[in-house]
């Protein structure tokens, strides 16, 4: 079967900091794929190329049959079709809960407010927060906020979703929540790249786990083989610090 | 006793302060006897509450003045209108009571037909306020837009060159700040952008006109923009002027907004690119609402920077508050009365600078909510 | 390289749409640019004028009410005052030097006076607390050409004649102007005077040669004050001395007098500035942290010696930037002296323009003598932040 996203020999500089080095990735519609490394090895840059909030400069990228090119039509659909989650929620501060849910769908997919308010608070409900509909983001938690930002990012209806370390910022009670509502949306059959330290949540919904370091992807397979067998010395010591 | 020891904790505690408060006392005494003599018993007031009407509205033909009443009375309902609507508050109590005794404090200065205008003009806010919850949300916007149309129509039937007095300042704000608006806008847009050709014809245009006078820029705009436009349509010199004065007032704009667009993090135009918006699309839905919204108090400083600078167009012999103000003095009935005439035009733009610095510090407050 | 391909058009390639945007918005004002001049030539043409400076070099044929000029007098140039012979750059320099006279002492004051209301705002007295304040709140809330207006018609112009004057411990104000108290030069100044200048050139060539020796720092005082004190020594007396005005009929004599229009720019642009000067001055003491304060009360410094000797010193990194902005508001702020007829630069260029029908062409030349003095200020004050502020940021 076709992959939904595939990455050919992806490079990427900044100024003369080599962050990609020759990526080769394919993911399956329906995969979960959990990246895991050290600071500074480039996942944050490796998913978001995907959605082009990092242009590259060598190989290529096809998502969902769409090149990834400097053709703005293909940016937008490509954009269109995958959501977002960032690890500092990024709200619209001067919008409601609802109002930041609603805005991409109007505007970009220009349904009717009806509709796209309709929408919103399914999600809203599916994340366990519909009654915080007409609040500001200042005034929520952590947790909340963070569901609020997987909600908006769903309501574009996108067939992928990205997360930057979702569960980061977020105080050790508030983790729990926003886990269950990523896990619930893997359960679905969503399309999902998840940069996180959650090794739990990895062992529990990945298909698949990859390990970066330096630019390059290690070492990846299914979770159980790379937590309990990792083949490389360099994960090894990278798990060996972070399960202590 | 009470007093005493007010007076000893704020004003006599330490050697230094008490020779400062006495220091400042003599200074007090000295400066203002002669001022508070002159003001209660030289001073020729009556000439301002003489010429009121040439003060406000200049050479405005005393039949059309209605015109402006009725523009003062219709801003004033409108404004109160949406408020009311938007906040569902009652007008308070001080402002009927307010309205009442400046009403009664005004009364006897005022011609018998004014009368009537004064009252609506100042009920009309508080009214407006009582009436906006009862209009329905949908026929606001039309409503405005009709009172916007009228409020161009209603003056359009007396030429420019007439219009003067308060009422001209007044317009020359309004009109300044709408044109400067989007222009600065766009010019705080392009500084900030990564356009390079952009940024850098922003760049250039904002720092040439923050390093000249404005009343240079009035004046080139005086002596060309009738260049530019066929003999046979002469503009009226407000249209020159205020166009000079937009282009001049939109620099300043421009760099309070880079503040605030400065002021948004990165993190806010990821999350609308990643949501599928484009960057216009973001521009006008995510940043500049955000970026705005931070500077509304240096915003409102502008705007009184720019209600204070259109005494400037005096110099140009637009019939404006001051011109209007000084043409009193020189007519030979009221001749030495600079002093009141010149105070009371102070008296007016101090009440206008300090009602706007008002709403600016309410405004902050009220802001609260939804910032971060 | 992303394969872009052959597929994508330019219309729709992202980089490329960029820089069709950017050349388009370029040919868009350059073809404004190029239209009004055009149109504004044709204008000129219309009403038979020309565009050319040539009229700078024409005899100006009229009188300014004060200014000096550079003039050659046969024997070189020298600084005197203007007269209707000289040509129309000449009335332009007059103007351009009145500006900068009334800027500069304008400039002085203001900061004095700026600081202390300022410092006033902070004071735990109430009476010079409140009073400070309405100050601020007043002079800012009201329109500075009216300000100015004021000071020139209700009260100068007001002022009784010079006979009735008031005298104030030398200063002496009637409807003549303001008299002060200023340096004189006595006889001896003649013996003195070559001593004066070389020093000062010493003083100014030790600056220039810092580039290729730096001078030890003790050089700069010793050099000008030795030269001086020779000066003074071989002149053997005081070589300059403070007159003080005394009124004399119709007449002052001694000290200086400025006339009633430049004391008006002078006290309305003094004023006017402050206002903000202060509110920078208090902003600044107040971003200062608390523990500034306490530390120095717990070393047992006095309100007084904290102010002079901690605060002060750091508010002034964070004020001499907005400062210098205020500075160069001052100076743009001092064209609006055309309003009361004195004569700086923008009034001659609005009299020039008068007589000469050049008003595009004067305007022009004002416009950019305003520039380059607000580019000097800026360029001073980015100087300042790179070498000054942020490295005592960094201590
Ligand atoms: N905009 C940028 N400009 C220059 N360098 C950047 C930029 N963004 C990231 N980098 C550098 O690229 C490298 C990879 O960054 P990236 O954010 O992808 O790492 P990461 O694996 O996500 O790290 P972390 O776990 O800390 O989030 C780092 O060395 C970083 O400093
Ligand atoms: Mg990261």
């Amino acid at each position: 079967m076709e992959p939904i996203i595939r990455m050919e020999n992806v490079n990427k500089w900044f100024g003369a900091l080599h962050v990609l080095k020759d990526i080769n990735l394919d993911v399956q519609k329906g995969e979960v794929v959990v990246v895991i490394g050290p600071s500074g090895s480039g996942k944050s840059t490796l998913i978001r190329t995907i959605n082009r909030l990092e242009e590259i400069q060598k190989g290529r990228i096809v998502v969902d049959g769409i090149e990834l090119n400097r053709d703005v039509r293909n940016i937008d659909a490509v954009r269109k079709e995958v959501g977002m989650v960032f690890q500092s929620f990024n709200l619209f501060p001067h919008m409601t809960v609802l109002e930041n849910i609603t805005l991409a769908p109007r505007i970009v997919r220009k349904w009717p407010r009806e509709k796209a308010e309709q929408i919103a608070m399914e999600l809203l409900e599916r994340v366990d927060i519909a009654d915080q509909a007409e609040k500001y983001p200042a005034q929520l938690s952590g947790g909340q906020q963070q569901r609020v930002a997987i909600a908006r990012a769903l309501a574009m209806q996108p067939k992928i979703m990205l997360f930057d370390e979702p569960t980061s910022a977020l105080d050790p009670e508030m983790v729990g929540e926003v886990l269950d509502a990523m896990k619930e949306l893997a359960r679905s059959g969503m399309t999902m790249l998840v940069v996180t330290h959650e090794m739990g949540f990895a062992r529990e919904v990945a298909d698949r786990v990859i390990f970066m370091d330096m630019g390059e992807i290690i070492e990846e397979g299914e979770p159980d083989q790379v937590f309990s067998n990792p083949q490389h010395e360099r994960t090894q010591a990278f798990l060996a610090r972070i399960l202590h | 006793m009470k007093a005493i020891n007010w007076a000893r904790e704020n004003l006599f505690n330490g050697v230094f302060n008490s020779v400062l408060t006495l220091v400042t006392l003599a200074f007090l005494y000295v400066s203002t006897k002669g001022i508070l003599h002159w003001a209660f018993y030289e001073a020729k007031w009556s000439v301002v509450p003489d010429n009121m009407r040439l003060l406000m509205v200049g050479p405005f033909p005393p039949e059309e003045v209605w015109r402006v009443w009725a523009m003062l009375v219709l801003t004033l309902l409108v404004a109160g209108l949406l408020y009311g609507n938007s906040t569902r508050v009652r007008p308070p109590l001080w402002m009927w009571a307010g309205a009442l005794v400046l009403y009664a404090l005004i009364w006897p200065a005022v011609f018998p037909s004014t009368r009537f205008w004064l009252a609506l003009a100042l009920l009309a806010l508080p009214a407006g306020m009582l009436l906006g919850p009862l209009v329905p949300r949908r026929f606001l916007t039309p409503l405005a837009a009709v009172a916007l149309i009228l409020l161009f129509v209603l003056p359009s039937a007396v030429n420019p060159n007439q219009w003067g007095g308060f009422f001209l300042t007044v317009l020359i704000t309004v009109g300044v700040s709408l044109m400067a608006f989007p222009f600065g806008l766009l010019l705080a847009l392009g500084r900030t952008g990564k356009l390079p050709v952009f940024r850098t014809l922003s760049v250039l245009y904002i720092e040439l006109i923050r390093g000249v006078p404005l009343v240079t820029v009035l004046f080139l705009s005086w002596i060309m923009v009738p260049l530019f436009v066929p003999e046979q349509w002469r503009l009226p010199d407000l249209i020159s002027v205020s166009i000079g004065f937009s282009m001049f007032a939109a620099a300043y704009l421009a760099e309070y907004v880079r503040g605030g667009i400065q002021g948004v993090p990165k993190g806010q135009y990821e999350a609308a690119w990643a949501l599928g918006l484009s960057g216009s699309q973001s521009a006008r839905f995510i940043i500049l609402p955000q970026a705005i919204r931070s500077v509304i108090p240096a915003l409102i400083g502008q705007e009184i920077a720019i209600f204070k600078d259109t005494s400037l167009v005096y110099i140009l012999g637009l019939f404006d508050l001051l011109y209007m103000a000084l043409t009193v003095t020189k007519n030979p009935k009221y001749l030495g009365t600079d002093r009141e005439v010149l105070l009371f035009v102070m008296f007016v733009y101090f009440v206008g600078a300090a009602l706007m610095s008002y709403a600016s510090r309410r405004l902050e407050r009220a802001m609260g909510l939804g910032t971060r | 390289m992303t394969e872009a391909g052959p597929t994508v058009p330019f219309w729709k390639d992202e980089r490329k749409l960029g820089i069709i945007f950017q050349i388009l918005l370029l040919l868009a004002v350059l073809a404004v640019l190029a239209f009004l001049s055009y149109t504004a030539y044709r204008g000129m043409r219309a009403r038979g004028l020309e565009f050319s400076f040539a009229f700078l070099f024409e005899e100006s044929g009229f009188l300014i009410s004060e200014g000096v000029t550079l003039a050659n007098d046969g024997g070189g140039w020298i600084f005197r005052a203007f007269q209707p012979s000289d040509a129309n750059w000449q009335v332009l320099l007059a103007g351009l030097i009145n500006t900068l006279r009334v800027s500069l002492t304008g400039i002085v004051l203001t900061t004095i006076l700026g600081v202390l209301v300022g410092v006033g705002r902070l004071s735990s007295n109430w009476l010079v607390n409140r009073l400070s304040f309405a100050y601020v709140e007043f002079v800012r809330n009201t329109p500075l050409l009216v300000q100015m207006i004021f000071w020139y018609l209700a009260v100068f112009n007001k002022m009784p004649p010079l006979r009735q004057a008031g005298e104030w411990y030398g200063f002496i104000l009637s409807n003549k102007g303001m008299a002060v108290p200023w340096v004189a030069t006595t006889p001896a100044w003649a013996q003195f005077s070559p001593f004066f200048y070389w020093g000062l050139y010493l003083w100014i060539g030790l600056w220039l040669v810092r580039a290729v020796w730096k001078p030890p720092r003790w050089l700069y005082w010793v050099v000008p004050a030795a030269a001086w004190a020779l000066g003074l020594v071989v002149a053997g007396q005081m070589p300059v001395s403070l007159s003080t005005p005394v009124k004399q009929g119709f007449r002052v004599r001694g000290g200086a007098l400025l006339s009633p229009e430049f004391s008006s720019v002078l006290l309305a642009l003094t004023i006017y500035t402050a206002s903000y000067i202060a509110e920078i001055v208090r902003g600044a003491i107040q971003s200062l942290p608390k523990g500034q304060w306490e530390a120095a009360a717990s070393l047992g410094l006095s309100y007084g010696q904290t102010l002079r000797l901690i605060i002060l010193p750091q508010a002034l990194r964070i004020i001499v930037p907005p400062l210098g902005n205020q500075y160069l508001n001052l100076t743009k702020n001092s064209s609006l002296a055309i309003a009361v007829g004195f004569p700086e630069l923008f009034n001659v260029y609005g009299t020039l323009a008068n007589q000469t029908g050049r008003s595009l062409e004067g305007v022009l030349i004002v416009m950019a003598v305003y520039l380059s003095i607000s580019l000097s200020i800026s360029a001073f004050i980015n100087w300042y932040n790179t070498h000054v502020a942020l490295v005592g940021a960094a201590r």
